[in-house]
C-alpha cells in the first residue's frame, strides 16, 4: 500500500499537467489511458512522438527567451556592480526577483487550480488527512514554480561563477538555495488564498476564479513585460544601476534586510562552507512554512473545497411570464450560430484563449511601446515614413489577419462539440448548416480582429481611410481563409476524447498547427512583398483577392466533406 | 412506428462487433423496453436509430421513412433523450429549449404551451433562467426529457431515462410514457433496471453481446424460462447463458 501523500502528489501532477500515468502502475486515475496508449498502434505512437517533439521545441523556445532576458539583465548588473566590489548583490537581487516572481505566478496558479475537477471532490470522501490534501496541492504548485525560479537564479549564479570563479560551496549551497527559495512564496500564496476562499462566497465559483486567475496572470505578464523592457532600456546606464540596486536606500537593500529567505540565499551562496548553515536554515524555513500552512489551514482548505462550485440556481417568481417573454422562435441557422457564440464565450478557458486575444494583443503591443519610452517617437517617425507606400497598409493588414485568426475558434470547434455530437447528429438539421454556423462564428471574430487590428491600427498610425479599408480587406480575407482551413483540419482530425473543456482546446494539436501555419503564411507574404513590389491596389488584389477566392472555393467544397466526415465519426 | 432490419455495427477503433444483425419493430401505441447489461449494444443501437452513428449494414425506418434516404424527415419524427445529459452546460435552460425547438421548427404558441406544461410537471419551471451547469444530474435529465417532447413527436426514443431522476420525476416520466402510448405514439427506451421494464413495458427485447436474445411480452418471457423466479432472475439467466455460450 502506498502512502497517501506521494499518491496524492502524483494525482495532482498528472491532473494539473494533463500527463498520463505509467501503464504498469497499480493506482492512479489515468492508468487506463496509459494502457491504451501502450498498445502497439503506429499512428498513435507517431502522434505521441510528434507531440513530444512539439512540446520540446516550445519548451526550448520559452526557456531560451526567458533565459536570454534574465541573462541580459543580470549581466548588465554584474558589469555595473563589479567595479565597486558589490557584485555579490547580483545573488541577492536574483533571490528577491525569483521570490517575487514565484509569489505572483504561484498565486495565479494556486488560484486557478484551487479546485481542480470533480475527481478532486471524490478525494474528500476518502480517508485522507486535510493536511496531506493541501500539502500535496501546495507541492504541485511549488514544482511548477521552482522551474521558473531555477531559470532566473541559474543565470545569475552562472554569470557570478563565470566572473568570480568561486569554490565548490557556492555551487552546492546554490542548488540548495534554489530548492528552498520557492517554498515560502508558495506557502504565502495559500496563506492568503485559503482564508479568502473560506470567507468570500462569491469566489467559490470556478468561472470567476478562472477569469480572475487569468487576469492576474495577464496583469503579471504585462507588468513583467513592462519591467523587462524598461530595465533593458536602463541597463546601459551603469550609474543608474549602482544607485538603484546597490545604494543603502535602494529597494533591493531594503527588501533584502526584511525578506529573510532572500537574505539567507545570499549568505548561503557567498559565505564559503559556513554557507551550509544558511542554506539549511533557508530550507528549514521554507519547509516549516509549507508544513505550518498545510497543518493549520488543511481543514479549512478541505472545507472550502467541499463548498466550491455550490449550485447557484436563480428561481423565477413568475415562470409563466418568463416563458412568454423568452420562449420564442428563431431561424435554425441563427440558433446554431448563437449556440456556438454562447458556448465559446461563456466557457472561461475558451474565451480567454479565443476572442479575448483580440483585445489582449493590442494591449500587449501598447505596453511594449510605452515601455520603450522615448523610442516611441522614433517608432512613429519610422512608421510615418512608411505611410506613402503600401508598407504601412500591409503591416496593418498583417496585424488584423493575425488578430482575426489567432483565436483558435474554428480549428477546435468540432473537438469542443465532441460530447454533444451524438445528440446534435440526431437533430433534424443538415450537417452542412451545423458546420457553416461554426465558420460564421469564427468569421465574426475575424471581422472583429480586422476592425481592431487593420482598421483601428491603420487609422491610428495615419493611414488614409481608403488604405485602411484595403488593409481591412486583406486582413479579413486571410483570416477567413485560416478559419476555413482550421475548420477543415479539425473536422478531418477532431479531438473527440477529453475530460475537461480545457483539453479540447489547449491539448488540441490542430490549434498549434493552424496558428503556426498562419504565422508562416504571414511570414511568406511579408517576405514576398518587397519582391513583388506592387502598389497598394496590387497588394489588395493579390493578398486580399487570392485568400478570398480560396475561401469561397473552400466554402463550396468543405460542407459536403464535413457532412460525410461528421456522419462517419464514432463519437 | 420504428423498424430496424439487419442492423450491424463494428467500431473502427476497437474492432469489436457492438451490434450483430439486429432486427426489431416497435409498433405505434406501445411502450417497448430495450433491456441488456452494460456494453450489450443498447446505446449503439439507439444511436444508429437516431442517426448519430452510421450502421455498417441494415435499414432503419421511422414511420415508414428511411433514415438513410431521408434523414431530416425521419429525424423530425422522433424525440430523443440521449444517455448523456451533460451537453450544453454553458447555456441557460430556456436557451437550450429554444435551440431544440428551433431545430424542429416549432412555432411560438406550441413551444410555449409545451414548455409551460412539461416544465411545471417536472418541477423545473422556476429554474428556466438558470445555467444548465448549475443543475443536478436529475434536473438536467428532466430538461432533456422536456426538450425531447417539445415538438410533440410521434416516436419517442430514450436511452436510460430513469438514471438520476428522483422518485416523483421517475413516476411522472412513466406516466408521460403511458400517455404517449395511449395516444397511439411509439415509445422505445433502454434500461438495465428490470423492475421498470416489468411495470410499464408492453413488450421488451433483451440484448447481450450485440444480439437479440428475446423479443416479446413479459408473460411470454416468463413462459419461455424454466425457472419461476423474478424477471431479474430470468434476465440474468438468459444473459448469463449468452455469455457462457460465447466463452
Amino acid at each position: 500500500m502506498k502512502a497517501p501523500f506521494p499518491s496524492l502528489l502524483r494525482f495532482y501532477i498528472l491532473s494539473l499537467y494533463g500527463l498520463r500515468g505509467r501503464a504498469s502502475g497499480s493506482a492512479g486515475w489515468q492508468d487506463t489511458a496509459a494502457v491504451d496508449a501502450a498498445r502497439p498502434d503506429p499512428k498513435a505512437r507517431a502522434k505521441a512522438i510528434a507531440k513530444t517533439i512539439g512540446i520540446a521545441v516550445l519548451a526550448v523556445m520559452v526557456i531560451g527567451e526567458l533565459s536570454g532576458m534574465f541573462f541580459a539583465t543580470n549581466y548588465a548588473m554584474y558589469k555595473a556592480l563589479k567595479p565597486v566590489g558589490l557584485q555579490g548583490l547580483l545573488i541577492l537581487n536574483a533571490a528577491m526577483s525569483a521570490s517575487l516572481l514565484v509569489f505572483l505566478l504561484g498565486f495565479a496558479t494556486a488560484l486557478s487550480t484551487y479546485s481542480l475537477s470533480t475527481a478532486e471532490n471524490v478525494l474528500l470522501s476518502l480517508p485522507i488527512r486535510p493536511r496531506n490534501l493541501l500539502g500535496a496541492k501546495l507541492m504541485t504548485v511549488y514544482l511548477s514554480d521552482t522551474a521558473l525560479a531555477f531559470l532566473l537564479m541559474i543565470t545569475a549564479f552562472g554569470i557570478y561563477a563565470w566572473g568570480e570563479r568561486p569554490g565548490a560551496p557556492f555551487y552546492l549551497f546554490g542548488v540548495l538555495t534554489i530548492i528552498a527559495l520557492p517554498l515560502a512564496p508558495v506557502a504565502l500564496s495559500y496563506l492568503i488564498l485559503v482564508p479568502l476562499m473560506s470567507t468570500a462566497r462569491f469566489l467559490r465559483n470556478k468561472n470567476l476564479v478562472t477569469m480572475i486567475g487569468a487576469l492576474v496572470g495577464l496583469a503579471f505578464a504585462l507588468a513583467f513585460n513592462l519591467f523587462i523592457q524598461s530595465a533593458a532600456m536602463r541597463m546601459t546606464d551603469l550609474d543608474w544601476i549602482r544607485t538603484n540596486y546597490a545604494g543603502p536606500d535602494a529597494f533591493l537593500s531594503q527588501a533584502g534586510r526584511i525578506y529573510l529567505p532572500a537574505l539567507l540565499a545570499w549568505m548561503a551562496s557567498l559565505s564559503g562552507w559556513t554557507g551550509f548553515l544558511y542554506a539549511l536554515a533557508n530550507l528549514a524555513l521554507g519547509l516549516g512554512a509549507v508544513a505550518a500552512v498545510a497543518v493549520l489551514l488543511g481543514p479549512a482548505y478541505a472545507a472550502s473545497l467541499s463548498r466550491f462550485g455550490e449550485g447557484n440556481l436563480r428561481k423565477l417568481k413568475s415562470a409563466r411570464g418568463f416563458i412568454a417573454r423568452r420562449i420564442k422562435r428563431s431561424s435554425p441557422t441563427w440558433s446554431l450560430f448563437l449556440r456556438e457564440f454562447n458556448l465559446m464565450n461563456r466557457e472561461p478557458v475558451y474565451f480567454l484563449n479565443g476572442p479575448f486575444i483580440i483585445l489582449m494583443m493590442p494591449v500587449i503591443l501598447a505596453v511594449g511601446i510605452a515601455a520603450q519610452g522615448n523610442r516611441l517617437s522614433d517608432l512613429l517617425l519610422v512608421v510615418g515614413g512608411l505611410k506613402d507606400g503600401p508598407w504601412l497598409m500591409l503591416m496593418a493588414a498583417g496585424f488584423g489577419a493575425f488578430l482575426g485568426s489567432a483565436t483558435s475558434i474554428t480549428c477546435t470547434s468540432v473537438s469542443r462539440d465532441a460530447k454533444a455530437l451524438p445528440y446534435l447528429k440526431a437533430l433534424p438539421i443538415p450537417l452542412e448548416n451545423y458546420v457553416m454556423a461554426k465558420f460564421l462564428h469564427g468569421f465574426a471574430f475575424s471581422l472583429f480582429g480586422g476592425i481592431v487590428g487593420s482598421l483601428g491600427l491603420g487609422l491610428f498610425a495615419g493611414l488614409s481611410p481608403l488604405a485602411a479599408l484595403g488593409a481591412f480587406f486583406i486582413g479579413i480575407s486571410v483570416s477567413a481563409f485560416v478559419d476555413i482551413a482550421g475548420l477543415w483540419i479539425d473536422t478531418a482530425n477532431p479531438r473527440l476524447s477529453w475530460d475537461s473543456p480545457t483539453a479540447a482546446l489547449k491539448q488540441n494539436p490542430n490549434s498549434v498547427i493552424v496558428i503556426l501555419g498562419m504565422m508562416g503564411l504571414l511570414g511568406i507574404m511579408g517576405a514576398l512583398s518587397p519582391v513583388l513590389g506592387f502598389g497598394s491596389p496590387g497588394f489588395v488584389a493579390a493578398y486580399g483577392g487570392l485568400p478570398a477566392t480560396l475561401t469561397v472555393i473552400g466554402l463550396r467544397i468543405y460542407p459536403r466533406f464535413a457532412s460525410k466526415r461528421i456522419a462517419a465519426l464514432e463519437a | 412506428m420504428i423498424r430496424l432490419e439487419g442492423l450491424s455495427k463494428t467500431y473502427a477503433k476497437s474492432g469489436g462487433k457492438a451490434v450483430d444483425n439486429l432486427s426489431l419493430e416497435i409498433r405505434n401505441g406501445e411502450i417497448f423496453g430495450f433491456l441488456g447489461p452494460n456494453g450489450a449494444g443498447k446505446t449503439t443501437t439507439l444511436r444508429m436509430l437516431t442517426g448519430a452513428l452510421k450502421s455498417d449494414s441494415g435499414s432503419i425506418a421511422i414511420d415508414g421513412i428511411d433514415l438513410l434516404a431521408k434523414p431530416l424527415e425521419a429525424k423530425a419524427r422522433f424525440g430523443y433523450v440521449g444517455d448523456n445529459p451533460e451537453l450544453f452546460n454553458r447555456l441557460r435552460a430556456w436557451e437550450y429549449l429554444n435551440f431544440v425547438a428551433d431545430m424542429y421548427r416549432v412555432d411560438n404558441a406550441a413551444r410555449r404551451e409545451k414548455v409551460e406544461s412539461l416544465a411545471k410537471r417536472f418541477d423545473i419551471a422556476s429554474v428556466l433562467n438558470s445555467s444548465i451547469g448549475s443543475f443536478s444530474r436529475g434536473m438536467k435529465q428532466k430538461l432533456c426529457v422536456v426538450a425531447s417532447l417539445i415538438h410533440d413527436p410521434a416516436n419517442w426514443v430514450l436511452d436510460e431515462p430513469m438514471v438520476g431522476l428522483d422518485p416523483q420525476a421517475a413516476f411522472d416520466l412513466k406516466e408521460i410514457m403511458r400517455e404517449s402510448a395511449g395516444a397511439g405514439k411509439c415509445v422505445l427506451f433502454s434500461t438495465h433496471v428490470m423492475e421498470v421494464a416489468e411495470r410499464i413495458c408492453d413488450r421488451v427485447a433483451i440484448i447481450a453481446r450485440g444480439k437479440i436474445l428475446f423479443v416479446g411480452r413479459i408473460d411470454e418471457l416468463r413462459e419461455r424460462s424454466e425457472s419461476k423466479g423474478s424477471l431479474e432472475r430470468l434476465f440474468l439467466e438468459m444473459v448469463g447463458e449468452s455469455e457462457e455460450g460465447r466463452a
